[in-house]
């Protein structure tokens, strides 16, 4: 009995795969379009995409992934990948796609223009599109920001007990530490990651958000946690994590010095793309005034193009001194960093 | 209730169907009953009642004087101390046959568990067979082992449901006098239900006729070869034809049952119990013999089947009344020739109404 | 992955030479079946085989460095969390089973069933929904602060986000395939064997752990593995919780640290404690055997427990389902309430359905060629073979996906160049690009899982019923379709669904494989959980649980038609 029910379902959606499949090849020979590999999430990239297609008529099809999964996806395809553009978070992937020779040069005035030379690749292999600051967030009225100076100071006995920040898994900790590498060297980092330890309230767990509403329920007094994450509580649906972010404040640290940890998510134009043109004119695309507007009103993003004003809430955190570091540098030192961590028990 | 095991008015029922009824017996300590009769007529519901497994509608059951078992009572078979060897025998396949004897013991010291492991193993035969598990050993072995695992903890009585069944006929005989000569070695009162009433003359002292629910002969295997009480005892029990008869009452006053191979004379009260005035009467194989004159009943043979020594046959009179012969193997003709016959009719010979 | 409930010894006929015989002879297509059979596992061990291929990527410093610092971490917490799987589902798996097939209790017949329900949630989502209810910041919490006017540090509350959170969170979700199997199991056990057990004096407690449970343990054995697996492959619960395990020392170090040798030498760690466990439970069964003796039936009488005792047996049983069900369901449905869906959820939630459809026929179909051969062709290679080519299971989605990328992608490179070479025209990526290489990811992973079923189906089938249908001119084919498959309907659909329930929940490899512009709902929930934003994954997520619900649904109420079948 339900064999043959079974047999007759099988049947139906076996027909129904085969015409996806065609589906989704003839689809290739249809109008303009532009393929895309995205580590970063659809929600946080799909409106973009939408205006784009608008505006030009070019169909982007996507498939979003882990940054690295994508990236091996990319290699192992070789010369009949079908993307044209790897887009990612985090500068270190990107410049370790440029050694794995998956992207291309690409020469657009527009967008050096646009650009600050800082955050792209000086030959063009990528392009940033949007920043990420890492801040320190304290509990208003519970910590002092008089006694906050820099990252280098959460490690001082003072703040025992008192920190909240994620798992060393977390690519925005690894990044992070990498700067701290790339300016102090391995030996004072690691004694700073450890002391950074002893000072954590609870073993690390959770996103970003998780630190900032910990910090909020009173669990501790400081959270590490990127800027983005913390517009949108103050700004999403949800009345309770608006609530827990409204006890916090953010406190850019290293402002006499090197300035805040930043990182980029951009984008590079692959070695086998086959619609280089559409390809580039993406990469335009989101590094245009209204793309970068859009990062910062509704991602809480710092846009990269210089001149794009932020957006009411960003401007209300106030202007901030980033880290000028070469962000190619944070790719190299990842695995160091990492292996720190780990020496350090960091979980 | 001095006897060892006893039903009384016993009835079980599913539901609104009947499986048994009325079933009366005793059973005295150290003695083999039988439950013996054809498919479906209880005997398997009646054990099973009988180790717990059922609850009686009407009824009682007492074990060594202590009721176990009525309407209201229900002593679960864990707490009857009953042993039960199963058609299939239901050996733990997990379990070593060591492990399988040992699992009724459990209150008794290691050493003394171990001691009647080997005790029964070499009773059975099989004492080498310990640590194997049940698949590696025959169905025969198996069978054996059953019996010891139901006899390890030396139950107040043993239940066997159809033990030979599942195996082939000469294993079947040879084992059912072992079965016997240990049940009668460790003393045990058994019950053992069989469809096959030469399992139940090998084994049992007592046998219950079971037919459709109903306790129809409660006797010796004798007493129900010998003095069947009815056309289904007559028939189910041995083999024989029963040949009409009608009663008449001679001069004297004597009755008299007249049939086709002869007369003969019964007492008052037998006639008496025989309600109209005809009644069956019941021949056995070993009551016809050959007739070497012309004197004897003429017959037809109409087949006959070769038993070591004699014929089975199947003969036919005139009057198309079938008979059935063991008749010494020499002498014997081709089905359809004639044949002459002397039926001896001893006054035991039973007769059914 | 090797299903130690497989007990391939046993269920190995003993004439099997000579079935062996008579096939060569008699069939010149047994040879066929034989290099079918071998190609099916070669393909389907390729991804565990690459991956285990950066082994031999000469050990340097950060392997040493692993050792240092980390590897202890992995070692201890995956042992625990096995551990307290193990004992958290085989408690809640068995104790549930046992009651709801011996006894009957008020509320019985709906706790049956119900009790299958948390095998649609997925244990991410469950992490998720308790996190956001018993974390620190989390309303209970907040409530008992507000209500006794405690601050942080006035109080305890267990942590959520522990191990100990990991373990059971994995185990509400997992008990549900003992329960499964061993439910079955104890409806199929002769009632006989227990009957012998009470004439032997023994009472229930005794019936249970000296008679059925060591009987139900092929069964047990089955799914406790198949939920060990699971949890040795859980990624998104304990990367959530902060467990440092080998799935995500495997990440940390294939991704973070960027050393794909390392990381494969965890994987191979990990695939040798699995195997390690296989064969211990293998030793310790020796050369006891499970096969139902009894070909006879008792109609299976419920035990009735009145009173208190039953509502005790009810509320036992039904903790699993509120637990590992309806809380989690419950808050999901309030955060989807505030959600919108379009049409473009539904396109997700067909994407899904379609794909889970496709590939657990597929599994189902290959389960069987693979049992059935190792049944046919019980020689040692065939199956060291098949436990290779299911080894999958253990591997998490991810260390798979990445497995199957790299041969699939050579060998369309490879194709493409020779077609260009010869035809002057591309044929581009025609496996990898495509739907094919999901579904073949999905196949690698979850075949175990069907053939876990398939096998423990065919083993309750002697040996003594293939011979008897050859005899009758059957060819095994034949005799696989007349005989074999019939008999062992439930174990297809509970092979079926198990896969179904998987492929619609699996999220890794899914993630990377997908051909462009394809969702499925795992894909959407995962991704905007993953970014915190739990109320706008909510719709996605309660509709991967309301999906899986129907197949629990059907497979719940073919089993029972088939047991009942059986006891008439």
């Amino acid at each position: 009995m339900y064999l043959d029910f079974f047999m007759n379902v099988a049947k139906f959606f076996t027909k129904a795969v085969i015409s996806t499949l065609l589906l989704s090849s003839t689809a290739a020979l249809a109008a303009p379009e532009v393929n895309l590999y995205s580590a970063r999430k659809e929600a946080l990239i799909k409106p973009l995409l939408d205006q784009f297609t608008e505006k030009t008529g070019i169909t982007v099809n996507l498939v979003t992934g882990k940054a690295d999964a994508l990236l091996t996806r990319l290699k192992s395809e070789g010369r009949n990948t079908p993307a044209d553009v790897f887009l990612t978070t985090d500068a270190g992937r990107l410049h370790r796609a440029e050694e794995a020779k998956v992207l291309q040069p690409v020469q657009s005035e527009s967008l050096s223009k646009a650009i600050p030379a800082s955050y792209r690749d000086p030959e063009g292999y990528w392009f940033g599109l949007s920043l990420r600051a890492r801040p320190i967030m304290y509990v208003k009225g519970k910590v002092d920001p008089k006694t906050l100076s820099t990252y280098e100071a959460l490690a001082t006995p003072e703040f025992k007990g008192e920190i909240c920040i994620r798992s060393s898994s977390n690519i925005y900790n690894q990044s992070l530490v990498a700067s701290m590498i790339a300016v102090d060297g391995e030996a004072n980092t690691e004694t700073w990651a450890k002391g950074l330890v002893g000072n954590m309230a609870r073993p690390p767990k959770g996103g970003d958000r998780d630190q900032i509403k910990a910090a909020a329920a009173g669990q501790c007094d400081i959270a590490v946690a990127n800027t983005y994450y913390f517009g949108k509580m103050l700004a999403g649906g949800d009345a309770s994590q608006k609530a827990a972010a409204e006890k916090l404040a953010i406190f850019w640290p290293n402002q006499d010095g090197r300035g805040t940890h930043v990182n980029i998510s951009g984008a590079g134009v692959t070695t086998h793309a086959k619609n280089k043109d559409n390809a580039i004119k993406l990469i335009e695309f989101l590094a245009s005034e209204d793309a970068q507007a859009w990062y910062s009103q509704v991602n809480y993003e710092y846009p990269v193009r210089e001149g794009v004003e932020p957006s009411k809430v960003l401007a209300e955190w106030g202007n901030f001194k980033a880290d000028n570091l070469n962000l190619s540098q944070l790719g190299d030192l990842n695995s160091k960093a990492v292996m720190l961590m780990d020496r350090a028990g960091w979980k | 209730m001095s006897a060892h095991l006893v039903l009384q008015d016993i009835a079980i029922r599913y539901a609104t169907k009947t499986i048994v009824e009325n079933i009366s017996f005793a059973l005295e300590e150290g003695e083999i009953g039988c439950l013996l009769g054809p498919s479906g007529c209880g005997k398997t519901t009646l054990l099973r009642t009988i180790a717990g497994f059922e609850r009686p509608a009407s009824g009682m059951i007492a074990l060594r004087g202590n009721e176990v078992a009525s309407p209201s009572l229900l002593v679960p078979p864990e707490k009857r101390r009953v042993g039960m060897v199963f058609q299939d025998y239901a050996l733990f396949p997990h379990l070593t046959i060591e492990q399988n004897i040992k699992f009724g013991l459990n209150k008794q010291s290691k050493s003394k568990q171990q001691q009647r492991v080997d005790e029964l193993l070499s009773l059975i035969d099989l004492p080498h067979t310990k640590k194997r598990y049940p698949h590696q050993l025959s169905g025969g072995q198996q069978q054996r082992i059953a019996l010891a695992r139901a006899l390890a903890p030396k139950p107040d009585i043993l239940l066997l449901d159809e033990p030979f069944s599942n195996l082939d006929v000469e294993l079947r005989e040879h084992l059912a006098h072992d079965v016997r000569r240990l049940i009668k070695t460790e003393k045990v009162t058994a019950i053992l239900v069989t469809h096959d009433q030469q399992e139940a003359f090998a084994t049992s002292d007592k046998i219950a006729l079971l037919n459709e629910g109903k306790l129809v002969q409660w006797g010796s295997a004798s007493e129900l070869y010998d003095q069947p009480n009815s056309i289904f005892s007559a028939k189910f029990i041995g083999q024989g034809a029963l040949i009409k008869s009608v009663i008449k009452k001679d001069n004297d006053g004597i009755s008299n049952l007249h049939t086709e191979v002869g007369n003969l004379g019964i007492s008052e009260k037998v006639a008496q119990n025989i309600s109209n005035d005809s009644a069956k009467l019941l021949i056995r194989p070993d009551q016809i013999s050959l007739s070497n004159s012309e004197s004897g009943i003429c017959v037809t043979l109409i087949s006959k089947s070769f038993r070591g020594g004699h014929y089975l046959c199947a003969l036919e009179t005139n009057n198309k009344q079938l008979l059935t012969a063991l008749l010494p193997a020499q002498n014997i003709p081709s089905p359809g020739a004639q044949l002459y016959v002397t039926v001896s009719l001893p006054s035991t010979t039973p007769v059914i109404s | 992955m090797a299903l130690p409930s497989s007990n391939t010894t046993t269920s190995t006929p003993p004439q099997a030479p000579s079935v062996l015989i008579r096939l060569r002879s008699k069939f010149a297509s047994s040879n066929l079946f034989i290099l079918f059979l071998f190609t099916t596992i070669t393909l389907l061990a390729l991804p565990v085989l690459t991956v285990f291929s950066f082994i031999f990527e000469p050990a340097n410093d950060v392997w040493d460095h692993l050792v240092n610092t980390v590897l202890s971490d992995y070692l201890t917490n995956s042992l625990l969390l096995l551990l307290g799987v193990a004992a958290g589902t085989l408690s809640m798996g068995i104790t549930t089973a046992w009651l709801t097939s011996m006894y009957d209790f008020p509320g019985r017949r709906a706790i049956e069933w119900a009790l299958l329900l948390p095998l649609a949630m997925p244990a991410y989502i469950i992490a998720y929904t308790y996190t956001g209810l018993l974390d620190f910041a989390g309303p209970v919490q907040t409530y008992l602060r507000d209500l006794f006017g405690w601050q942080y540090g006035d109080y305890w509350f267990p942590e959520i986000r522990s191990l100990f959170g990991a373990i059971c969170m994995l185990s509400l979700v997992l008990y549900p395939y003992i329960y499964l199997l061993a439910r079955s199991s104890f409806l199929e056990q002769s009632v006989v064997t227990m009957e012998a057990a009470r004439t032997l004096g023994a009472g229930p407690w005794k019936r249970f752990f000296r008679v059925a449970l060591p009987m139900a343990r092929p069964a047990i054995v089955a799914g406790t593995s198949l939920a060990l697996m699971e949890t040795l492959a859980d990624y998104g619960t304990v990367q959530y919780f902060g467990v440092s395990t080998f799935t995500t020392g495997i990440f940390r170090t294939w991704f973070g640290l960027g050393d794909q040798g390392a990381a494969a030498q965890l994987a191979a760690m990990l695939l040798g404690f699995v195997l390690m466990l296989i064969l211990l439970e293998r030793y310790s069964r020796k050369q006891a055997q499970y096969h139902q003796q009894s070909s006879r039936y008792s109609i299976h009488k419920r035990e009735v427990i009145p009173g208190i005792k039953g509502l005790i047996a009810s509320f036992l049983s039904f903790m699993p389902i509120v637990l590992g069900f309806l809380i989690p369901f419950i808050l999901l449905a309030q955060w989807a309430l505030g959600e919108t869906i379009n049409s473009a959820f539904l396109l997700l939630a067909w994407n899904s359905l379609t794909l889970a459809f496709s590939a657990s026929l597929l599994a189902l179909t290959l389960a069987i060629i693979l049992g059935y051969g190792q049944r046919l062709f019980p020689t040692k290679t065939v199956k060291a073979g098949v436990r290779i080519a299911t080894l999958g299971y253990a591997v998490p989605g991810t260390v798979i996906a990445v497995g199957i990328i790299i041969p699939l992608a050579w060998i369309d490179n490879t194709i493409d160049a020779w077609a260009i070479e010869t035809f002057d025209i591309g044929t581009g990526l025609i496996f990898s690009g495509s739907l094919f290489i999901l579904l073949f990811a999905y196949l690698v992973r979850f075949l175990a899982v069907a053939l876990g079923s398939v096998e423990s189906g065919l083993q309750t089938i002697k040996p003594s019923m293939d011979d008897s249908a050859r005899s009758l001119g059957f060819t095994p084919f034949q005799v696989l379709r007349k005989v074999h498959l019939p008999i062992i309907r439930p174990s297809l659909f509970t092979a079926l669904l198990l896969v179904f329930v998987d492929v619609l929940k699996e999220l890794p490899a899914t993630l990377i494989l997908r051909p462009f512009n394809f969702n499925t709902l795992a894909v959407r929930a995962y991704e905007l959980a993953s970014d915190e934003q739990l109320a706008s994954a909510a719709p996605a997520a309660i509709t991967i649980v309301l999906t899986g619900l129907i197949p629990v649904i059907l497979l719940n109420r073919s089993i029972n038609k088939s047991t009942l079948d059986n006891h008439q």
